[in-house]
């Protein structure tokens, strides 16, 4: 599904990703063609990104995470809505985010 | 907010592994060791496909997880046993492990090594080469195996 990315967007986690909690980061693996490719790609998601991540439940929007995130994170509420958008976005340009609506 | 690239081995890479397999997909990894010399050498790309896709088999190269150190390993299997699987590497004298086969997350079924697919191993001369490890013929293959003259045995090096 193809949907413009806005704060009112509700994404989840792919199901052609494999994520592990690993030395306190998230681990993310896509599997592109079948394949889950740990010496080309794997990538590992800091505090902050983890936490988007955990609250991208195919339910709430972006706009709700990120105020959600507010209260538990320094800083705006307008930046870290930009945070989220911002992870987001790259997220999806490497299919690990399904957008739901 | 990037997203880094990371590196990790051990238990981490056996559980990556392990989940990756279990959606059916394969798990591309860098053969680390010695102990399945000549056929996978340190450094290698290793491809591992589910039992799902590559079903265990007879001189397959097994990847499972080790039970004593919870580190994914790679060796050949070389019989059954019981409902066990024998496994041992190829550069290996000793008699090799029994293993369940709950342990036995995938096969390898690609091994690249310098941009090049190599299939030495893969074919159905795994069977022969599972034979010989099991009936401990490797010191005599070696016997042979300097026996040759040296460009002959160069020219089988390349090769493989």
């Amino acid at each position: 599904m193809k949907t413009e990315l806005s704060l009112n967007s509700v994404y989840r986690p792919s199901e052609d990703v494999v994520g592990r909690d690993i030395q306190g980061e998230l681990i993310i693996i896509p599997i592109t063609s079948g394949i889950g490719d740990l010496e080309d790609e794997i990538f590992t998601l800091n505090k902050h990104g983890r936490a988007i991540w955990d609250k991208l439940d195919g339910e709430k929007t972006l706009k709700e995470i990120a105020k959600e995130l507010s209260l538990d994170f320094a800083g705006s509420l307008e930046d870290i809505e930009k945070d989220v958008l911002g992870l987001t976005r790259e997220l999806c340009k490497k299919r690990m985010l399904v957008a739901v609506k | 907010m990037p997203l880094n690239e990371f590196s990790l081995s051990g238990k981490d890479l056996a559980d990556l592994a392990q989940a990756t397999l279990a959606k059916g997909a394969c798990f591309r990894l860098k053969a680390k060791g010695f102990s399945m010399l000549p056929f996978i050498r340190d450094g290698d790309i290793l491809t591992i496909s589910s039992l799902l896709k590559s079903p265990i088999g007879f001189g397959k190269s097994a990847a499972f997880i080790d039970s004593q150190t919870g580190k994914l390993v790679i060796h050949r299997i070389i019989g059954k046993n019981n409902g066990l699987y024998l496994i041992k590497g190829d550069n290996a004298f000793g008699a090799g492990g029994l293993i369940p086969k709950e342990n036995i997350l995938g096969c390898v079924v690609r091994i690249e090594r310098n941009g090049k697919n190599i299939f030495l191993g893969l074919g159905r001369e795994r069977m022969i080469i599972a034979l010989f490890s099991r009936i401990k013929l490797w010191p005599l293959a070696l016997i042979f195996w300097n026996l040759l003259p040296y460009p002959l045995r160069n020219i089988i090096k390349h090769k493989i």
